[in-house]
């Protein structure tokens, strides 16, 4: 047999601390100042981040390269993730479900060439939306000509939110892009994030 | 590559034979000769032998030119050139002195 309870507070034994339940708006208030709330793991709503990775470019190379390939997920000792993989094949990324991500894009370079033109080098964050690729973020980096062949270093880093509304159409891939000169190097590590892609689910579609 | 630029390793030989990313390994964590993979097929794949050669070609580049390296970290700037030469008289004399006494610090192998 069905029964109910209607009751509007619940108290600690000591009548400090407790939960209010309100009327007709379902709303549940903790008046705790700090409390601590545990939600299972087949809680609905908002949950905290369920995507988190990480993936690194495994061979050093020259020159551009669009999309970037040559790709492996951190998994070392003590390298975060959370939830499902992101996968890719042939340097697009399919994410392991719809939301909205954060995508951030750091790569490291190299250029130790003297006499030059003014050396630059951009990289990208692309959408790739049912196969068609856009650029949705670029960052570059230059210097003026020297007469150093010393061996300089920069970094490029782009960011996105990314919603992903369908796992099956909505996806992104990574590039060095536009170089001068076209020798300049995209360092790569398997060990660090010399070069590296991190998404971060950060929400819901 | 080590950070001064001195090659450490087969791939930075192969690095500079092509532009783009037109090799890989089969296994990363493990970058020897034997899981080098082509993704090129307008590209050979280079024997063993010559990339072995042009590593260590490479490195004794990179240890003759030592001096250069470091007469360039002491050598007087741009700047201060273009003053002694602008100036001139004791100026000049006094750099070109500094640059004589850098050359003998560290001499070009013979």
């Amino acid at each position: 047999m069905p029964s109910q309870i209607q009751v509007s507070d619940v108290k600690a034994l000591d009548g400090t601390a407790g939960i209010s339940i309100a009327d007709s708006t379902g709303r549940v208030t903790v008046t705790e100042t700090n409390p601590t709330i545990t939600l299972g793991s087949n809680a609905t709503g908002f949950t905290g981040p369920k995507v988190a990775d990480v993936w690194r470019l495994n061979t050093e190379f020259q020159g551009v390269a669009n999309p970037i390939t040559n790709l492996t997920r951190a998994t070392n000792t003590n390298d975060g993730s959370i939830g499902s993989a992101m996968t890719v094949s042939s340097g697009v990324f399919t994410f392991p479900m719809t939301g909205i991500y954060q995508i951030s894009f750091r790569s490291l370079h190299k250029i130790g060439e003297a006499n030059v033109n003014v050396t630059y080098a951009g990289t990208c964050i692309n959408k790739v939306i049912s196969g068609s690729v856009t650029s949705l973020v670029q960052s570059y980096f230059g210097r003026a000509t020297t007469g150093s062949s010393a061996m300089f270093y920069y970094i490029n880093y782009c960011n996105i939110i990314f919603d992903c509304t369908n796992i099956t159409t909505d996806k992104v891939s990574f590039a060095t892009n536009d170089l001068s000169p076209t020798s300049v190097y995209t360092m790569a590590s398997t060990a660090s994030n010399t070069t590296a892609m991190f998404f971060t689910r950060i929400g819901d579609t | 590559m080590d950070m001064q630029g001195k090659y450490d390793h087969i791939e930075d030989v192969l690095v500079t034979l092509h532009f783009g990313q037109w090799f890989g390994w089969s296994d990363p964590d493990n970058k020897v000769y034997e899981n080098l993979i082509i993704f090129d097929d307008s590209k050979e794949k280079p024997t063993k032998e010559f990339l072995e050669d042009e590593l260590e070609k490479q490195q004794n580049v990179f240890d003759v030119k030592a001096y250069t390296r470091s007469r360039e970290s002491e050598y007087p700037n741009l700047q201060e050139c273009i003053h002694a030469l602008l100036d001139g008289g004791d100026t000049l004399t006094e750099l070109q002195t500094k640059r004589s006494e850098i050359k003998q610090k560290f001499p070009k192998p013979a």
